[in-house]
This record gives C-alpha cells, sequence and structure tokens, in this order.
C-alpha cells in the first residue's frame, strides 16, 4: 500500500506538487505575521480539517454514516488529561498514547457497531457518544466529572498551531495519496454494495475496521492537541453532538467522498461562521440550523463535484472549438 | 390485610412508576416509529416537538388560564399543523433520497427549534402546576401526576391503534408502511399520506410533551434524550411492531426507575443508549421482530 501511495504522488502533475508545496510554505511562515487571534481561527479551521478529513473516511467513501465521530475527539482529549495528570507524562507521549487509546477503543467498539448499517449504525454512534459523555461525568476521580478537569499548559499557541496545521496537512497528502490505491477502491466498492464487495473477494469486515480505525486515530489526536492548548475539557464540549453535526455538514458542504473537499468545506464554512458569529451573537446556532437545511436542500453533493463540473464544461468547450477553427 | 414492607412496598412503587413513565415513552415512540416506517425518515427533530407540546401547555395554563388538561387538545391540532407545513416544506424533498440527507435535514431543523426556543422561550427551566401528591395504598406509593398522565397515554394509544386498524387513512398509512408502489397502483395519494403520517407523528409527540410536563421541569434543551429513549424503545420494540414497542417502552421504563433507584439517577439515562447497542447485537430485529431489516 506504501508503494501505491509513492506511485501515486509520482504520477502527480509537477503544477499541482508546486501548488501544495507552496501552500506548505505559507502555512509554515503565517504566525510570523498575524494576530494569535488569527492564529486560533485557523487552528479551528485545521481541526475541522482532521476531523471532516478523518470521518470521510468511514462515512464518505465506506459510507458508514456515522453520527457520532466526536466521540474519538472527545475521547483523545479525555485521555490526554488522565495521562497528563493521572500518570505524569510529558505531553509528545501523551499526545501519541491518546490516539492509540481512542484507535483501541475503536477497535473494541468496531466489533459490535459495524454490523449495522445505514441509520442504525448512524443512530447507535448518536448513543454511544451520549453514554461516553454519561460515563465521563459519572466517574468523577478518574475524569474530573461532570464539570470538567484541567491540564497545567505545557506547549505554545505557535506548537499548538504547527501540530494541528501539520497534522491537517499531513492528513489530506496522505488521502491524496491513498487515492487509485486497493484500501479506497474497497472501500468506495463497500459504499456501492457491500454484498457484492464481499463476493468480489474483498474482506469487508477487516476493510471496515480498517477505516473506522483509521477515522478515530486522527480525531483523537486533533482533540488531544485541542485539550493541550485550551488546557480544559469538559463532558459537555467533548461529546457535544453540535460538532459532529457540523463535521458533517463541512463534510457535505464540501463535497463528501472527495480529497478537497475536508479542506473547502471548514475553510467556506469557518469563513461564513466567523462573519454570522460576529454581527448575530445570539442566533448563530439558529443560523446553523438553517444552514444546513439550506446545504441539503441545495447543494447536497457539494461544492467540489460542482467545481468539477463546470471546469469540465470549459474544458469541453474549448476543445470544441479548437476543433472547429481546424 | 397483608401489608407490603420495606423493600417490597418501594420495588413494587418503582415498578408502578416506571411503567407510568412507560406509557409515556410509547406515545412518543409511536410517532417516530410511524413517521419511520411509512417515510423512511428518521426525525432527529423530533424531541423538538416534544418540547414545542411543553410550551404550548405552560403558555396556554398560565396565560390562558386553561386547565392544562385540555391544553393536550391544543397541542395535538398545533402540532399536527404545525407538522404538516413542516413536510410540505422541506421534509417531502429528501424523501427517497439517501439516510444521511433526510437525518441531516432533520438535525438541522432541530437545532434550529432548539435555539428558537432558547431565544423565545428562555433557557431557565420551567414546570407546569397542575396536580401533585400521590396517593399511599398498602405502602405503595403512586404519583398522581403520573397516574393520570398514564391513563391519558393509555387512552391515546388505544385511540391510535383504532385509528390504525379500523379507519381508511389508518389502513391507507399501514398500506403505504408496508409497500408504497402497490399502495399507489391501488389509488392512494401518497403524498397526502405522507403529509397525514408527519402531521400524526408531530402531533403524538405535542401531547407526550404536554403530558411530561405535568411531571418534569424542562428547557428548550430536553428534546434530545427523549428522541434517543424513542428510538431506543423502536429499535428494541422492532421497527413497525405495535405491541412490540408497547412492551420495548414499558421495559425501557421500569428498568430507568429501577436503575435511576439501585445504581444512579445519571447511569440510568445511560439504559436507554445500553439497551439500543445490546439489542442491536443480540436481536437485530427487535423482540417482535419476524423479518430482517
Amino acid at each position: 500500500m506504501i508503494r501505491d501511495i509513492f506511485i501515486n504522488f509520482k504520477q502527480l502533475l509537477w503544477k499541482k506538487w508546486l501548488i501544495i508545496i507552496s501552500s506548505l510554505v505559507i502555512i509554515a511562515v503565517f504566525p510570523l505575521f498575524i494576530s494569535p487571534y488569527f492564529i486560533s481561527f485557523i487552528m479551528s479551521i485545521a481541526m475541522y480539517v482532521i476531523l471532516c478529513a478523518s470521518w470521510n473516511v468511514i462515512s464518505g467513501y465506506a459510507g458508514y454514516i456515522s453520527f457520532g465521530h466526536v466521540v474519538f475527539w472527545g475521547t483523545g482529549a479525555y485521555l490526554t488529561t488522565i495521562f497528563i495528570n493521572k500518570l505524569g507524562v510529558c505531553w509528545p507521549i501523551a499526545l501519541i498514547s491518546a490516539g492509540i487509546g481512542a484507535a483501541l477503543i475503536a477497535t473494541l467498539i468496531s466489533f459490535p457497531l459495524l454490523r449495522l448499517s445505514g441509520t442504525f449504525f448512524a443512530i447507535s454512534m448518536l448513543a454511544f457518544t451520549e453514554a461516553m459523555g454519561i460515563a465521563v461525568a459519572h466517574f468523577g476521580n478518574l475524569t474530573g466529572g461532570g464539570g470538567g478537569t484541567y491540564i497545567i499548559p505545557l506547549i505554545s499557541l505557535n506548537t499548538a498551531y504547527f501540530l494541528m496545521v501539520g497534522l491537517a496537512s499531513f492528513l489530506l497528502l496522505l488521502m491524496l495519496g491513498l487515492q487509485n490505491t486497493k484500501f479506497i477502491y474497497s472501500l468506495k466498492a463497500i459504499r456501492g454494495n457491500e454484498i457484492a464487495a464481499d463476493t468480489l473477494g474483498i474482506n469487508t469486515v477487516v476493510r471496515k475496521r480498517q477505516a473506522f480505525v483509521f477515522s478515530a486515530f486522527p480525531a483523537a489526536l486533533a482533540g488531544s492537541i485541542y485539550v493541550l492548548n485550551v488546557c480544559f475539557i469538559s463532558p459537555h464540549t467533548a461529546f457535544n453532538i453540535t460538532i459532529t453535526l457540523r463535521v458533517i455538514m463541512m463534510t457535505v458542504l464540501g463535497g463528501i467522498g472527495t480529497v478537497l473537499g475536508p479542506l473547502i468545506g471548514p475553510i467556506v464554512f469557518n469563513g461564513i461562521a466567523e462573519l454570522l458569529w460576529a454581527r448575530f451573537p445570539f442566533i448563530h446556532k439558529a443560523i446553523l440550523g438553517v444552514m444546513v437545511i439550506i446545504i441539503v436542500l441545495v447543494i447536497p453533493n457539494g461544492v467540489v463535484p460542482l467545481l468539477n463540473k463546470l471546469f469540465k464544461k470549459k474544458f469541453n468547450t474549448l476543445k470544441v472549438k479548437k476543433q472547429k477553427q481546424k | 390485610m397483608y401489608q407490603f414492607t420495606g423493600e417490597i412496598s418501594i420495588l413494587i412503587s418503582l415498578i408502578i412508576s416506571g411503567l407510568t413513565m412507560g406509557f409515556i415513552y410509547i406515545i412518543i415512540a409511536e410517532g417516530l416509529n410511524l413517521i419511520w416506517g411509512v417515510m423512511g425518515i428518521v426525525n432527529l427533530a423530533h424531541g423538538e416537538f416534544i418540547m414545542l407540546g411543553m410550551y404550548i401547555t405552560y403558555f396556554v395554563s398560565i396565560y390562558l388560564n386553561i386547565n392544562p388538561l385540555l391544553s393536550i387538545f391544543i397541542s395535538f391540532i398545533a402540532l399536527f399543523i404545525f407538522g404538516i407545513i413542516l413536510n410540505e416544506s422541506l421534509i417531502k424533498r429528501v424523501i427517497g433520497a439517501t439516510p444521511l440527507m433526510s437525518m441531516l435535514l432533520t438535525f438541522g431543523i432541530s437545532i434550529f427549534l432548539i435555539n428558537m426556543g432558547v431565544i423565545f422561550f428562555g433557557g431557565d427551566s420551567k414546570i407546569v402546576d397542575f396536580v401533585s401528591g400521590s396517593i399511599i395504598f398498602k405502602q405503595i406509593v403512586i404519583s398522581k401526576p403520573r397516574t393520570i398522565t398514564a391513563a391519558i397515554s393509555i387512552v391515546i394509544s388505544l385511540l391510535m391503534y383504532w385509528f390504525l386498524q379500523r379507519t381508511e387513512t389508518g389502513m391507507a398509512i399501514r398500506a403505504v408502511s408496508i409497500d408504497k408502489d402497490t399502495a399507489m397502483h391501488c389509488g392512494i395519494n401518497i403524498r397526502k399520506i405522507n403529509a397525514i403520517t408527519f402531521g400524526i407523528g408531530a402531533a403524538l409527540a405535542g401531547v407526550a410533551g404536554s403530558l411530561i410536563s405535568f411531571i418534569y421541569s424542562f428547557t428548550p434543551m430536553v428534546g434530545q434524550t427523549f428522541m434517543l429513549k424513542a428510538f431506543a424503545i423502536v429499535v428494541l420494540g422492532g421497527m413497525g411492531h405495535f405491541i412490540g414497542i408497547i412492551i420495548a417502552g414499558l421495559i425501557l421504563g421500569v428498568f430507568e426507575a429501577l436503575g435511576a433507584y439501585y445504581i444512579n439517577v445519571h447511569l440510568s439515562e445511560a439504559i436507554a443508549f445500553i439497551l439500543i447497542i445490546l439489542t442491536l447485537l443480540i436481536r437485530p430485529t427487535g423482540i417482535m421482530g419476524i423479518g430482517n431489516d
């Protein structure tokens, strides 16, 4: 699979490489020139890029719509606080082990939950999120209970920025490299028709579990970086359904099952949200609801397929014109 | 005369209290189940219809000085009309689309209603002052408002059963839930049936909300938990099984009451979610389910 990724990258056009590298450089030098507020803003976009891209693996490619993606984010955040406060490890180890811990939990719950499909899987994930929130609030001596828990500030804003943005860029590049590999193709086959995929020789059970764990790991890392930066987490934020909904909405807005969708969705959405937050502080959540409704009714396939269509049309018309001139 | 003593009287009181709550859960689950079965949509905004029913009862009893019991009719009619308007304006556009789209749409409606509720009704918790106190019968404590709401819920469930089994519209609704195409060939107006179904589902949720407002205090954010509990009941009872849903609702009510007393109030809230996951693991078709889904 790693060979496939390298082959994929070799085949990329130099123009695309130029765009990728220049955007990486711009993002890397950004914090030198902008205010801390703007750094936090870009960081929150990067966090949603990570969540959207990881949600996209299980729900976009494999078609298993999860309404509880925030559970991995929250688990990652809580595991980090537990590792730092109770075990006293340094933050890089806490970060990695939080990711691994959440991946282990994902592996465990994948055994019952991935046997379901469609609506049942979606709502079971929702129920699992609620149950986790209640459990975390209940076992207070470990997690700090319903009031939340603190950690001491360990990393600077710039470190958090580089971690979050770095993870987001790495994940997007990985997804780009994974295109046209067996992994993504088998997930797409599962989305198309699971029984047919099974008869074609794809081990659907294993593939689904891989996709599920693969989607949990970066989400947990994002939660871990979030809590290292913010230093506070409560069950109400960690298992908040609104975050799941935002993730789903941004991915749908960008284009579900595409590489660029999880990048464009959060940028567009957070850009709009930033304008609305400033102007209508009291009704912004109601506006969020209206935006969901509008997106579902107007652009259910997202922006990226729309753009693709537009550009293809342009290219086609150009070709036709050239042929006519001949 | 035999007197119940100590633990046993507590246990019986708990079971009765659980059963009374279970009857209210049944009405909510019936509405959710009806919409899911007929239209193929999991209505994630169902909890907010309950919330609207609660506030209708609250405002009617405060400002119009009408007996809260009569407000049940008002919330039924209001939510029925609201459901039909919602269906005609939004919901009917996602019928037949992927589950993601319908769930996202209803979730959007849910968020919108919650936050509109916070803006217009305020975020503080309210309660309807109706009856209070309890009957003590041979050491068994039975709460008065719970008994009244349970009796009303049973009547509503029976009426619902009669409506679905005996009336022409009810039969049409059942026909659509069994086979849409054949129903259409038999001359049933699917659009009209969908609208009526959504209206009735919303109205049942509104009535349940009115009933719950006699027992619990409420805020605009209260709906989500009830929706998830109703979903658990539908999953446990088996989609489309009237009897199964009644049994599942009573099971959930009793388990919650027992869990709250013997384990922990907060953990009893998680019982519904544990039930969902266990049912889907052990018997995905539900306790009364025969076919597969």
